[in-house]
């Protein structure tokens, strides 16, 4: 029962069915309270007239009455009549208006004799009514000779007095006539007047009694009214009030989410509300109505906006899965360039999500978030970076654990003190062109060396070091003006290779501290180690020397799909004063040799020479004179039309000079910097300074070059050196 | 399983590498889907595509002949209703995005796993 009525009362108690009802009262209170009230009043009204009129009229039959009366009394008495008869005409007069009045056709007519009536139903007369009119006539008859008369009733005779003349009798008999009617007539016109009265009374009773209750009613239904109305101004204030709180929560959120959001429509315009974060992720503030595309333009690539813009547009087409088609956002993850005001641009990654937004099914916008990914990407990256750190530690570990301990030792050594060397250069004052010139000269085959042995030990990370900063050597050697700023940059990267050099010696020294504190496992590198480090001070040994070499042509051999063998005779002699400078040539030779001179396999079986190359190393002792270092390969030999060519080419000689060279002079091209004739540089060759640095380097101990060649056979480099050195690295002391 | 009430549907695979061909047939275990055929460019899949009439199209974008976005444009032109997932590497999202423009309706990247294959087939059909 009561969940049939809260059924019922459910739907009304919401504001529509309030408001429903509200307007069912308002009519019903038109219809109950206003057009009855308002005809009950004019019934009211209109019955009042009448018994007002009535009650004029009520008063005419005994006025007649007494007019008659007066009139026969005045007739007998011989008096005069004439005022009575007045009277009479007066009163009738009356009477018959107000009679005629009360039964003029009117709405509401109270005193109809028949046919439709007001609102209050059957007239109120009624019968009555016809019952007074009937009378009245009847009365109307007896009384027309009365009020017909005219002139004087009376005869004077001086005898008999004043008598009635012949019209006096016949008044006295009419008036006699006329009060024998009225007799019955009057009191019967009086009955019928009062029983009228009495009816438009009760009428007016009830019609009081009517209207009261409807007044009530309509008290009712307005105090209903009120409530109703006051409950839904409530309801209404409750639903703003939610949706003022709605709103402000909206706002909060867009305010305080960390995450760029707004709408796009379907001209890819930013709608007009967004959250804060979108200021401080694209420092600007006019987003509303901004076209996505001006948003992007200033801060991403040309190629990475129409791909973007392009995208979102595939987004409107109904065809293209939402999902299926995220991971070509082009704006995942994007880099963009903010300015930061002060004119320095301020890079960031962004990431761009798309969805679309759908109303009854229809797509109406695209929700794009975007958030800062920076932290994110710079931590991936450093990841990746320490990840390759690491690897590179590994690597570096491996090689060394690889590399025969002396040959080590020796490397470190020797790039030990070349370091030295290249930040005594690097310190050294310069002003003009020329020294900045030499000095860079310097720099080159210092670092180049070192590169040539690492290379030899297959150290790759301290090659590829060394390799860079040979680029920047090289760039600065090709700059048209040097002054002291341009060596700065080189710093940082001398810097780099030092570290490293230092992180590959503190390995070695960490290797041979755990062979201390573990001396039943006999690591062999660092047992090796140990063994030469205590060799060295002896004095002579090839410390290596050779077997660098080897190793050094075996790689280089094989990165140039070149086959050779290297054969060292002698490299025990070396004396320690020379056993740098030997390796150091020794290294730039081979190279030279097996780049330049040995051809590739099917080019020597094709002049009919064994597909492998051979290259000779030989240190001599050559008594007085000093020693003797040989280079020998069985490959193409030099070509002089080749040298000059490449000089012409690299601007050493003009084209005259070309053909005026005899062959010597040729030769002592290949010394000069920069000569190369291969064209692109690789780590092996193509700088142009192998040839050159042998020159100095032999030169540096005051010993000299000579050359010999056959085309096609061999080539044969041969360094004369002196008995006693000559202190090339006073520098080095410096 | 489901394919009772719903009829099957025909797949054709596009890509010029044999290999990628044999792996979207081997591993695609959708069983409303029913492999028609295959073609290994642009101009053979749209000649393939009008004789099979196939409801699914998995799509190379690199292809010699005619290429992927080219490819899409002709089958979409041939029948609207076609659902066509392009399969190819991300290097070049611009051209990715391209073939979507041109009427393809999602994308899965090489390389990918069975997993991956079998659900983008399975919300590409839930389109269908």
């Amino acid at each position: 029962m009561n969940s049939r009525l809260g059924g019922i009362l459910k739907p009304l108690l919401t504001p529509a069915g309030l408001l429903v009802l509200v307007v069912i009262l308002g009519l019903s209170f038109v219809a109950i309270v206003l057009v009855p009230g308002f005809e009950l009043a004019s019934e009211v009204a209109e019955t009042s007239t009448a018994l007002k009129l009535l009650g004029e009229q009520q008063r005419h039959p005994s006025l007649i009455r007494a007019s008659l009366e007066s009139m026969r009394d005045r007739l007998g008495a011989r008096g005069y009549i004439q005022e009575s008869l007045d009277q009479l005409r007066a009163s009738n007069s009356q009477l018959d208006r107000g009679l005629h009045e009360m039964t003029v056709e009117r709405p509401g007519n109270w005193f109809a004799l028949t046919g439709a009536t007001g609102a209050s139903g059957a007239p109120i007369a009624g019968k009555h009514a016809a019952q007074l009119l009937d009378a009245w006539a009847r009365e109307l008859v007896v009384l027309k000779p009365v009020l017909a008369y005219h002139g004087v009733p009376y005869r004077d005779n001086e005898s008999t007095g004043t008598n009635l003349n012949e019209s006096g009798r016949d008044l006295e008999r009419d008036l006699n006539a006329a009060l024998r009617a009225s007799r019955h007539v009057l009191p019967q016109l009086d009955t019928e007047f009062t029983a009228i009265a009495n009816a438009l009374q009760s009428t007016n009773v009830r019609s009081a009694t009517q209207l009261r209750l409807v007044m009530i009613s309509g008290l009712v239904i307005a105090l209903a009214l009120v409530v109703l109305v006051t409950v839904l101004l409530k309801a209404r204030q409750r639903q703003e009030s939610s949706l003022r709180q709605a709103r402000q929560q909206t706002a909060d959120i867009l305010r305080t989410v960390k995450d760029g959001l707004f709408l796009l429509d379907l001209n890819l315009v930013i709608g007009s509300a967004y959250s804060g974060a979108l200021e401080t992720l694209f420092q600007r503030k006019d987003f509303a109505g901004l076209a996505f595309e001006d948003l992007l333009k200033s801060i991403v690539s040309e190629r990475t906006l129409a791909t973007a813009l392009k995208f979102v547009k595939i987004l409107w087409a109904e065809r293209t899965n939402e999902k299926l088609v995220k991971t070509i956002n082009p704006l995942g993850e994007v880099e963009v360039h903010l300015d930061a005001g002060n004119g320095k641009f301020d890079t960031r990654y962004l990431q761009f999500d798309f969805h679309r937004v759908r109303v009854d099914g229809e797509m109406t916008h695209v929700l794009v978030s975007v958030s800062d990914v920076t932290a994110r990407v710079d931590l991936a990256n450093e990841l990746q970076a320490s990840q390759s750190k690491a690897q590179g530690q590994v690597d570096t570990l491996l090689g060394i654990l690889h590399i025969d301990p002396a040959q080590l030792s020796s490397f470190l050594g020797d790039s030990s003190a070349a370091m030295k060397m290249i930040n005594a250069v690097l310190r050294e004052p310069a002003r003009e062109e020329g020294m900045f010139r030499k000095k860079l000269d310097t720099l080159f085959r210092q670092v180049h060396s070192v590169k040539g042995e690492a290379a030899a030990l297959g150290l790759s990370s301290i090659e590829s070091r060394a390799h860079a900063f040979e680029d920047d050597l090289k760039s600065l050697k090709e700059k048209p003006a040097l002054s002291g700023n341009d060596f700065l940059p080189l710093v940082i990267k001398l810097d780099d290779l030092l570290t490293h050099l230092q992180s590959v010696g503190d390995l070695v020294s960490r290797l041979s501290r755990l062979h201390i504190a573990q001396p039943e496992v006999v690591h062999t590198t660092t047992a090796v180690l140990e063994q030469e480090k205590q060799k060295q001070p002896e004095g002579r040994a090839d410390s290596g020397v050779a077997a660098t070499l080897q190793q050094l042509a075996a790689r280089v051999a094989r990165e140039n799909n070149k086959e050779a063998s290297l054969k060292c005779t002698g490299f025990d002699m070396v004396p320690e004063d020379y056993r740098r400078t030997v390796k150091d040539i020794g290294v730039q030779a081979v190279r030279n040799a097996i780049v330049h001179g040995i051809e590739a396999p099917a080019e020597r079986l094709s002049v009919g020479k064994a597909q492998q190359g051979m290259v000779r190393l030989t240190f001599q002792d050559v008594g007085d004179s000093g020693y003797k270092l040989i280079v020998e390969d069985d490959g193409q030999g030099l070509s002089t039309d080749r040298i000059k060519e490449v000089a012409l080419k690299k601007g050493f000689i003009t084209a005259e000079r070309a053909l005026s060279l005899d062959t010597k002079q040729t030769f002592a091209l290949l010394f000069q910097p920069g000569f190369s004739t291969v064209e692109t540089a690789t780590m092996d060759a193509g700088r142009g300074v192998g040839m050159n640095l042998i020159a100095d380097l032999t030169n540096q101990v005051g010993g000299r070059v000579s050359v010999a060649t056959s085309a096609g056979k061999f080539t044969r480099l041969t360094m004369t050196l002196p008995r006693a050195a000559k202190r090339a690295d006073d520098i080095e002391a410096a | 399983m489901d394919d009772g009430p719903k009829r099957s549907l025909k797949l054709m695979i596009v890509d010029d590498s044999n290999i990628i061909r044999r792996r979207i047939e081997r591993s695609q275990q959708i069983a409303r889907l029913e492999v028609v055929g295959a073609a290994s460019n642009g101009r053979e899949a749209v000649e393939l595509f009008r004789r099979t009439q196939p409801d699914v199209v998995t799509m190379d974008l690199t292809m010699p002949e005619m290429d992927g976005v080219e490819c899409v444009q002709e089958l979409v032109a041939i029948n609207s209703k076609v659902l066509i997932l392009v399969v190819s590497a991300l290097a070049d999202k611009a051209t990715a995005v391209d073939a979507i423009e041109k009427g393809a309706n999602g994308f899965l990247c090489k390389p990918f796993t069975d997993r991956q294959l079998n659900d983008a087939l399975e919300e590409l059909l839930s389109e269908a």
